[in-house]
C-alpha cells in the first residue's frame, strides 16, 4: 500500500507545477465555514520568486491582477480603493495571509457595497482512503470515508463596514450507530447538517467584530485548526476523542482586533453537539482568548504564533452532567513548517460528571520538497479517567505527504495524499479493556486522500 | 449513594478549578453567567441520563408504557438488573465505569465469541424440541453479539449474586427469618466454576455437553422447572390463557389474563401491566400475515407452516427490558380440524444489542439485521437448533420482529420464586448453588459450541485460556462483590430519581 502511495507520489513530483500564488492569493478568506486547516502558501522554500499565474489555474485570484491593483477591487476587510497598492498589500498579507479563515477579519470573496455586494460560495471536502493493520493482533483491512461535507453560503455587504451571510454545511455519517444494525438499507452513509447558521461582521477602526447563530462551528477547533496543516491524515486530539463537537446549536461571538493579533471568541450553545436537541435547562458558554504575538508577512507566505486559551462550562443530557473543558494550545503556521501543542481538560467527559479526562495533542509538518513531499508526525495522549492508573492511550502517527496540485488558499484548493503509519496503544489500566493491552494495541497503515475546494461566484469573481 | 444534590446555579460549580469564573470576569462577560445552569456530578445523574437515552426512541413513542417499565424495574433489585442491560455494558466497558475491572481473559483467550448478551437466571427456561422432549436453555437472546466470554460470565454470576442479596432480604424480612439462605458469594463463584468446568469437560471430550432433560435434571429447581413445564404444557396452558374456544372454533381472548397493578413511584402511581391482551385491527392483522409468510423462510424446518390465521392480539405486561416493545399473539389454525393442535405464536419486535462501548467492531459479524442477529445466535448458543421449532424472523426495513412458538412448556425461571421455595423449604441452599452451577455449565456449553464471529468454534480457545478455572473463579467474584453492591444502590437511586423526577425521569 505504501509502495502504491510511493509510487503515486513519486509520479506525480515529475509532473510539472501547475501554479504558484502570489502572497495575496494565499490569503485564503473563508466566512463561515466549517473549520479549514490549509496552510497559507506552498511556495518553495528556495529563493525562487513566486511563478506567475498559470493559464491552467482553476484560481479566479490567481488569473487575474491582484485585487490591491485594481482600485475598483479593494482587498477584503478594512482596505479601501484609496489605499495605496503597497499599504493595501501591507494590511492584505497582515491581516489575511496567515489563516485560510480570517473570519470577521476578512470575507471569502471580493466584496464591495456598490459593484459587488454579494457573493455565492460553494465548498467541498472529502477525506477518504484504505486502512491495513492489526488490532489485538486480528489483522483488519478497508476502505474509508472519513469526511465527506459539501456546504454553500451566501454573502452580503450592504455597507462598507458590514458584511453578512448565511452558510449550510452538510456531512456524511454511518446510519447505524455504534455496534447497531438498525440503519437505513443497512449502514448507509446518510448525510446530515454539519453547520447552518446566519453570519454578520462589523468593522470598527481596529476592531472586527463577527456574531453566527444557528448550527454554529466550535470555536475551539475552528481556532487551532488554524496552525494544523495535516487535517486530512488526522483531527486534533481534542476532536479526536471529542472533547469538542464541530458544531452545535447556539451563537458565538467574535471581536478580533488588530488584524486578529487578538480574537475573544465567546459561544453560548444548547450543549448537545450535532445529534441530539436540548435536554437540559443549562447552556455550554465557553470563552476562548487567541493572541497572535508573531504575524508577519513573509514573501513566501505568513509567519504566525498562536497562543490559545479557553474554558468551557457546560452540561449534558437530561440530568445536567457536568461537562466542561479547560484548554489551551500553541501553534506555529510558516510556509516551511507547522507545529502546535495542544492541551484539554475535562471536568465531566462521557457522560460521568465525576471523570476527570485529559488529552494532549503534539504535531509537526514540514516540506521537505516543496509541493512534493513533506512529513508530518503527530502524538496524541489520552487519559479518560484520570483516576485509573496506568490507564493512558497513545496515539502516534507519521506521514509522508505530496500535493497533487499546487495548494491555493484562497481557494481552499488541495488534493493531497498521504502515505503513513499510526499506532495506538493502551495502558493496563485503559478502558475499554482494562489488563489487555495487547488485545487493544493497533497498528495501521494509511493511504489517504484529502480533496478540498472552494468556488465563489460573485461579480468580482472570476470563473471558479 | 443519594439523591442527585443539582450544584448551585453558576458557571462555576462542583469539583477542580474553574477558570470560567475568572475568565468570564475578566472579559465582563456577564452573559456568560446568565447562560448557565445547574450541573450534576453523580451518579445518580449518570444512571438517569442513561436509562434516557436508551429509552429515548421508546419514550417518544409511548410514554406512558416506558414510565411503565421504569417503574416494574424499581419494584426490585433484580428487575432493575434486568432493565439494565446497557448500564452493566457501559460499567465494565467505559472509562470511569463502576465494574472496569481487569479482563484476565481477552489477551490469551478469544474476543469475538458469541455472547447471550444479557445471561442471568430469569433469561433461563424450558424448551420443548421438535422431538418432544424438554430440555432447558437460555431463552432470550435480544442481546446477543460477539465480544470477550467474560462479559457474559459476569453478567450470569452478577445475576444469580443480586438474586441471592435479594431472596436473603426478602427472607430475613419474613416472619420466620431465614430458613436455608445460601452465601451470594458462594453462589457467585458457582457460576464461573461450572463455566470452567464445562469447557474443560468438553476440552477432554466433545460430546460431554451439558444438556438437561427430564430424566436426568440436576438439581431441584431445574426439575421443577421442567415438571412445572411439562404439566402446563400437556394442559394446553398458553392455548387456554390466550384463546377460547367458541363452539368449534377457538378465537382470541380478549382482555386481562392478570390484572395490572398501580406502582408507587415516589408520590405518584404508574398503572404498570401485568399479563393483559388487547383487540388488533385489521390493518394489524394484515400486517401479523405478512410477517409470518415472511418468517416461514426462516424456519429450520420448513415442512413447518402455520395453518389459516385465526386472529391476532396485542400483549402488554411481558419483560422487563422489553416491557414497552410491541409483542402480538397470533393464534394459527394446526395441522388437524380439531381446536387442539392449534398453536399460538409470539410476534415480537427487537431492537439492537446493548452497545459494547469500545469492543471491537465486528465488520465480519454474519448478519446485517436484528432479526439474523437474534435468531441465528439463538440458534448457534442454544443446545440444539430446533429447540424451538417455530422461531424464525421477519422485518419491515430496519425494524426486525422474531416469531416464535407460546406454549406452556416454555416455562421461566422467576427469581421471586426462591424467596418463597426456601421459605417453605421446598428448595434449599444447595438447590440454588446447584441451579448457578448448571447455569454457568450452559452458558460455557453455549459459549464452546457457538461459532465465534470468524466462523471457528470458541470452546478451544476459551478451555486453553481458562485452564482449570481458578483465576476465572478469583476474578469472576471479585468483580460480583466489588460491583454487586453498585447495582443494589442503583436501584435506590432509581426510586429517588423517579420520586423526583417522576414516571418517565423527567423526559419532556
Amino acid at each position: 500500500m505504501i509502495g502504491v502511495a510511493m509510487l503515486l507520489v513519486l509520479g506525480l513530483a515529475a509532473a510539472p507545477p501547475v501554479d504558484t500564488p502570489s502572497p495575496r492569493d494565499a490569503a485564503a478568506v473563508t466566512s463561515g465555514e466549517s473549520p479549514p486547516s490549509e496552510p497559507p502558501s506552498s511556495e518553495p522554500p528556495s529563493g525562487d520568486p513566486p511563478s506567475s499565474e498559470s493559464p491552467s489555474s482553476e484560481s479566479p485570484s490567481s488569473e487575474s491582477p491582484s485585487s490591491e491593483s485594481r482600485p475598483d477591487a479593494p482587498p477584503l476587510g478594512k482596505s479601501t480603493p484609496a489605499e495605496p497598492r503597497s499599504t493595501a498589500t501591507r494590511r492584505w498579507s497582515a491581516s489575511g495571509p496567515w489563516v485560510p479563515n480570517a473570519w470577521p477579519t476578512q470575507q471569502s470573496c471580493a466584496l464591495d457595497p456598490v459593484d459587488a455586494p454579494w457573493c455565492l460560495l460553494i465548498r467541498a471536502d472529502v477525506f477518504t482512503g484504505a486502512r491495513i493493520g492489526t488490532i489485538g493482533g486480528a489483522r483488519q483491512s478497508e476502505f474509508r470515508l472519513d469526511r465527506a461535507e459539501a456546504a454553500t453560503g451566501l454573502l452580503w455587504k450592504p455597507a462598507t463596514r458590514f458584511e453578512t451571510g448565511g452558510i449550510v454545511a452538510l456531512e456524511s455519517i454511518r446510519s447505524a450507530g455504534p455496534q447497531s444494525v438498525t440503519g437505513i438499507d443497512g449502514d448507509s452513509l446518510i448525510v446530515r447538517l454539519l453547520e447552518a447558521y446566519g453570519h454578520a461582521a462589523a468593522h470598527f477602526g481596529p476592531i472586527d467584530v463577527g456574531l453566527r447563530a444557528g448550527l454554529v462551528p466550535e470555536r475551539w477547533i475552528e481556532q487551532v485548526e488554524k496552525g494544523y496543516d495535516t487535517r486530512g491524515f488526522d483531527a486534533l486530539a481534542s476532536d479526536r476523542v471529542r472533547m469538542f463537537d464541530r458544531a452545535d446549536i447556539g451563537a458565538s461571538l467574535v471581536a478580533s482586533g488588530w488584524d486578529s493579533r487578538v480574537d475573544l471568541d465567546l459561544e453560548i450553545v444548547n450543549g448537545e453537539g450535532r445529534a441530539q436537541r436540548e435536554r437540559n435547562r443549562g447552556k455550554n458558554t465557553t470563552a476562548i482568548v487567541t493572541v497572535r504575538p508573531v504575524l508577519r508577512a513573509h514573501p513566501r507566505g505568513p509567519i504566525v504564533l498562536a497562543l490559545h486559551g479557553g474554558f468551557r462550562d457546560g452540561s449534558v443530557g437530561i440530568a445536567s452532567i457536568a461537562d466542561r473543558r479547560g484548554a489551551a494550545a500553541v501553534s506555529f503556521a510558516s510556509p516551511w513548517v507547522y507545529g502546535g501543542v495542544e492541551y484539554v481538560h475535562a471536568l465531566g467527559f462521557g457522560g460521568r460528571g465525576d471523570v476527570r479526562a485529559n488529552t494532549l495533542g503534539v504535531w509537526a509538518s514540514g516540506r521537505i520538497l516543496p509541493r512534493w513531499l513533506g512529513v508530518m508526525a503527530k502524538y496524541d495522549r489520552v487519559v479518560l479517567d484520570l483516576e485509573a492508573p496506568d490507564s493512558t492511550i497513545h496515539v502516534v502517527g507519521c506521514a509522508a505527504f505530496s500535493d497533487v496540485f499546487e495548494h491555493i488558499d484562497r481557494n481552499r484548493r488541495r488534493v493531497r495524499v498521504y502515505a503513513g503509519y499510526q499506532f495506538e496503544g493502551y495502558g493496563q489500566g485503559a478502558a475499554p479493556l482494562p489488563g489487555a493491552t495487547t488485545a487493544q494495541d493497533a497498528h495501521r497503515f494509511l493511504l489517504q486522500l484529502e480533496l478540498r475546494g472552494l468556488a465563489r461566484i460573485g461579480p468580482k469573481e472570476q470563473r471558479p | 449513594m443519594g439523591p442527585a444534590v443539582p450544584h448551585p446555579p453558576a458557571c462555576c460549580s462542583g469539583p477542580g478549578p474553574c477558570l470560567g469564573r475568572g475568565l468570564g470576569q475578566g472579559l465582563g462577560l456577564a452573559v456568560v453567567v446568565s447562560a448557565c445552569g445547574p450541573v450534576e456530578t453523580g451518579r445518580d445523574a449518570w444512571l438517569r441520563h442513561t436509562l434516557v437515552l436508551d429509552n429515548q426512541d421508546l419514550l417518544e413513542r409511548d410514554p406512558d408504557l416506558t414510565a411503565g417499565k421504569f417503574a416494574k424495574m424499581s419494584e426490585s433489585p433484580f428487575a432493575f438488573l434486568r432493565g439494565t442491560a446497557g448500564q452493566f455494558a457501559r460499567d465494565v466497558f467505559e472509562a470511569g465505569g463502576a465494574g472496569l475491572h481487569r479482563w484476565g481473559f481477552v489477551e490469551s483467550g478469544p474476543d469475538d465469541v458469541a455472547l447471550i448478551g444479557d445471561a442471568h437466571p430469569e433469561n433461563i427456561g424450558s424448551y420443548r424440541r421438535g422431538n418432544d422432549e424438554l430440555t432447558v436453555d437460555f431463552d432470550d437472546f435480544d442481546a446477543a453479539t460477539y465480544g470477550p466470554f467474560e462479559f457474559d460470565v459476569r453478567r450470569l454470576a452478577l445475576g444469580f449474586w443480586v438474586a441471592c442479596e435479594q431472596t436473603g432480604a426478602s427472607l430475613a424480612a419474613s416472619a420466620g427469618g431465614p430458613v436455608s439462605s445460601p452465601s451470594c458469594e458462594a453462589v457467585a463463584a458457582a457460576v464461573p466454576r461450572g463455566y470452567a468446568d464445562e469447557l474443560a469437560a468438553l476440552a477432554a471430550d466433545p460430546q460431554a455437553a451439558t444438556i438437561v432433560t427430564e430424566d436426568a435434571a440436576p438439581g431441584a429447581i431445574l426439575a421443577a422447572l421442567l415438571a412445572d413445564a411439562r404439566d402446563d404444557g400437556d394442559d394446553g396452558e398458553s392455548l387456554a390463557a390466550y384463546t377460547r374456544l367458541d363452539g368449534d372454533v377457538r378465537i382470541p381472548f380478549v382482555g386481562d389474563v392478570a390484572p395490572a397493578r398501580l406502582v408507587a413511584v415516589g408520590a405518584r402511581t404508574q398503572l404498570v401491566y401485568e399479563d393483559s391482551v388487547r383487540a388488533v385491527d385489521a390493518p394489524t392483522l394484515a400486517r401479523l400475515r405478512r410477517l409470518l409468510a415472511q418468517s416461514a423462510a426462516t424456519r429450520i424446518d420448513p415442512r413447518i407452516a402455520p395453518g389459516v390465521v385465526l386472529g391476532a392480539t396485542l400483549r402488554y405486561g411481558a419483560g422487563v427490558s422489553s416491557y414497552p416493545l410491541m409483542r402480538w399473539y397470533v393464534l394459527v389454525d394446526g395441522p388437524s380440524s380439531q381446536t387442539h393442535d392449534d398453536v399460538l405464536l409470539e410476534v415480537k419486535e427487537l431492537r439492537d444489542a446493548p452497545v459494547l462501548p469500545g469492543a471491537r467492531r465486528p465488520i465480519d459479524a454474519p448478519f446485517d439485521g436484528n432479526g439474523p442477529r437474534v435468531v441465528g445466535l439463538q440458534r448457534e448458543l442454544q443446545g440444539f437448533v430446533d429447540d424451538d421449532p417455530w422461531l424464525g424472523f421477519a422485518d419491515e426495513g430496519a425494524v426486525a420482529f422474531r416469531v416464535r412458538e407460546l406454549t406452556g412448556y416454555q416455562k421461566g425461571f422467576a427469581v421471586a420464586d426462591l424467596a418463597v421455595a426456601l421459605a417453605d423449604g421446598t428448595w434449599v441452599a444447595d438447590d440454588v448453588l446447584a441451579f448457578a452451577t448448571i447455569s454457568g455449565r450452559i452458558l460455557g456449553r453455549s459459549h464452546a459450541r457457538a461459532r465465534r464471529s470468524s466462523g471457528s468454534t470458541a470452546g478451544a480457545a476459551i478451555a486453553e485460556a481458562v485452564g482449570d478455572g481458578t483465576l476465572l473463579v478469583d476474578l469472576t467474584t471479585e468483580f460480583v462483590l466489588d460491583y454487586g453492591p453498585t447495582v443494589l444502590d442503583d436501584h435506590a437511586r432509581l426510586l429517588e430519581l423517579l420520586a423526583a423526577h417522576g414516571p418517565t425521569l423527567g423526559y419532556r
